[in-house]
């Protein structure tokens, strides 16, 4: 190596290796060790670690409650990106049409909730669910009240709920994406369409939606990720419960690291959660 | 004739739709809030008992949260000890994030080197890394830098977790101011970092101020790690505390509220006087390929 490009390392280096220092120290680090991590069976409590091989992951897949959120974050994550990206579309058309009035206060006031941090809407949502919650208040002021349920307490409807949770957060920011895209099609292109006859709904058809294809596909995947990622939400509004009909991956790490300390185990689900995460981030920028 | 009314009547049908859509969401949208501000404004035994419109409000319960000692079984809540929490964690995260970030993406941008590309990459790796992922390790090393009972023992991750995607924001946008330039600044007499400093960051105002806020929500509204690290009491951010002031059942849910909304406040404050930089900045690393 000569002389030159020893100056030309210094030059490149010096100014990057801070970002490399905390990337290394605080991201490639303890992803190397939770990988590690993955193949012992370590109790917090004992101080105890024995290798163990792909011990934890066989058992992973024996494990009906690991098994069941499983199943519940694929379920939460399909119903999170088919509910939040019609409704945003839906939005986003109508916005971008302007027929109505307050457009521009619409798009504000559907954006707040995704500022939010998820701990608070889910401390909000928390109280509409509840068995004497907003939601039940309403349907017994409208003569439901056989409709009333204790929604986060029953199996069947406490996804439901957080799933609602989530998309009352998710669409706006969705929803101003898809705007934005809307608004790079030059308005001649509907001029001339509705010249050759066509209706509203042919345009949404066959000129909206093709164009905003490539979109679709990129929020689609930023929330297959949001979905795999979810933790607030599930740990304010259910904590995993009712018997696990709730558990994600994320609250099934948790609480087989804090509550049973099974680092080990724990260490499994992590490497099993970032795998899926690093499968969609690589279908993402294949693109 | 004929074709003419029709089609007039069907945008009326479809005008009518869109008003009904769009406004139903915002119904939606806002219910929530007035449902806990109503909350917020009881006594406690009146939180039960209506939905917006008790017989009677109050602020008590602000001015309690402002003392940090509710006489309802004399619940304490810290809420200001945890909101300044809650700046310092933000406030030192983002600055970290957004110099080292800037830094960097100048090298990657504007220097060649040996083993750019490979550094770039790895860096951006970090980008979609979920917290829970590297939540066990990073307790094993925030105890070996002797930092896990300080506010350090979030910040550190945080950078290291918010430097990947700024990085890349800034790198792009830094690609795209011309490189004459840097050189006729090179010819001036200017090094790399007064390049970087005079004539890279004043053109970079727009970059910034996105990013800024990008990270600023990141760090703000964050809970998982928090959760985990921060074990101490008087160390806990508000996301952390608001999960905590709820215990399962027991805190009556008009303190639940009242705290709940005061945390909700600066991020709707800063939204109202940034808001365009708030869309830009939130929506930058989606559409940014």
């Amino acid at each position: 190596m000569n002389k030159r490009t020893l100056i030309n390392i210094f030059r490149g280096y010096q100014f990057i290796f801070l970002a490399l220092g905390f990337f290394a120290v605080f991201i490639l680090y303890p992803l190397i060790l939770v990988f590690k991590n993955s193949f012992y069976e370590i109790n917090t409590l004992s101080q105890e670690s024995i290798f163990i091989y792909f011990g934890n992951y066989i058992k992973l897949f024996q494990d009906f409650i690991f098994l069941r959120s499983l199943l519940n974050t694929f379920t939460y994550t399909v119903a999170i990106i088919i509910l939040i990206n019609i409704l945003a579309i839906i939005f986003a058309i109508i916005l971008d049409r302007g027929k109505i009035k307050g457009n521009y206060f619409l798009r504000v006031v559907f954006f707040v909730p995704a500022i939010l941090a998820p701990v608070l809407i889910g401390t909000t949502f928390k109280r509409i669910f509840a068995p004497i919650g907003a939601l039940n208040l309403i349907l017994k002021s409208l003569n439901l009240g056989f409709l009333t349920h204790n929604w986060l307490g029953v199996s069947s409807l406490a996804m439901i709920a957080v799933i609602l949770a989530t998309v009352w957060q998710c669409a706006g920011w969705n929803m101003v994406l898809y705007y934005a895209r809307l608004k790079e099609i030059p308005k001649e292109l509907y001029e001339a369409a509705s010249i050759d006859g066509a209706s509203e709904f042919g345009i949404i058809q066959h000129i909206k939606l093709p164009l905003m294809k490539d979109i679709i596909g990129i929020l689609v995947v930023i929330n297959t990720i949001g979905g795999f990622k979810v933790f607030d939400f599930i740990y304010i509004m259910t904590r995993g419960g009712p018997a696990h009909k709730t558990e994600v991956l994320t609250s099934f790490l948790y609480y087989q690291a804090f509550d049973f300390y099974s680092w080990g185990y724990a260490s499994s689900v992590a490497v099993i959660l970032f795998v899926l995460v690093i499968f969609f981030t690589w279908l993402r920028l294949r693109k | 004739m004929f074709k003419f009314r029709t089609r007039n009547r069907s945008n009326l049908f479809l005008s009518i739709l869109e008003y009904i859509i769009m406004y139903s969401w915002l119904i939606l949208v806002l219910f929530p809030f007035l449902w806990i501000l109503s909350l917020a404004l009881r006594k406690t035994e009146a939180v039960y008992t209506a939905l917006f419109f008790p017989k009677e409000y109050t602020f008590e319960n602000f001015i309690y949260l402002f003392e940090g000692h509710f006489p309802y079984r004399n619940i304490q809540i810290n809420f200001f000890g945890t909101m300044k929490n809650s700046f310092i964690v933000t406030i030192v995260s983002v600055v970290l994030i957004i110099v080292i970030s800037t830094i960097a993406a100048y090298g990657f941008a504007k220097i060649r080197f040996f083993g750019k590309n490979i550094a770039f990459y790895l860096i951006l790796s970090g980008i979609m890394m979920p917290v829970q992922v590297i939540m066990l390790p990073l307790m094993i090393i925030t105890k070996v830098l002797q930092i896990q009972n300080s506010l350090f023992s979030v910040i550190f991750p945080y950078v290291a977790l918010g430097i990947p995607l700024s990085v890349f924001l800034l790198t792009g946008f830094f690609k795209n101011i011309p490189n004459e330039l840097v050189e006729a600044a090179k010819i001036e007499g200017c090094n790399d970092w007064q390049v970087l400093l005079k004539i890279i960051l004043p053109l970079s105002k727009p970059a910034l101020s996105a990013n800024i806020i990008l990270q600023f929500l990141f760090v703000w509204n964050e809970f998982a790690l928090a959760l985990a690290l921060l074990r101490r009491s008087d160390l806990l951010t508000l996301p952390v505390e608001i999960s905590k002031v709820q215990g399962q059942y027991m805190t009556p849910w008009n303190i639940v509220s009242v705290s709940t909304i005061c945390a909700m406040l600066p991020v709707l404050i800063v939204y109202m006087i940034f808001q365009k930089q708030f869309v830009a900045g939130m929506t930058a690393g989606a559409l940014k390929e």
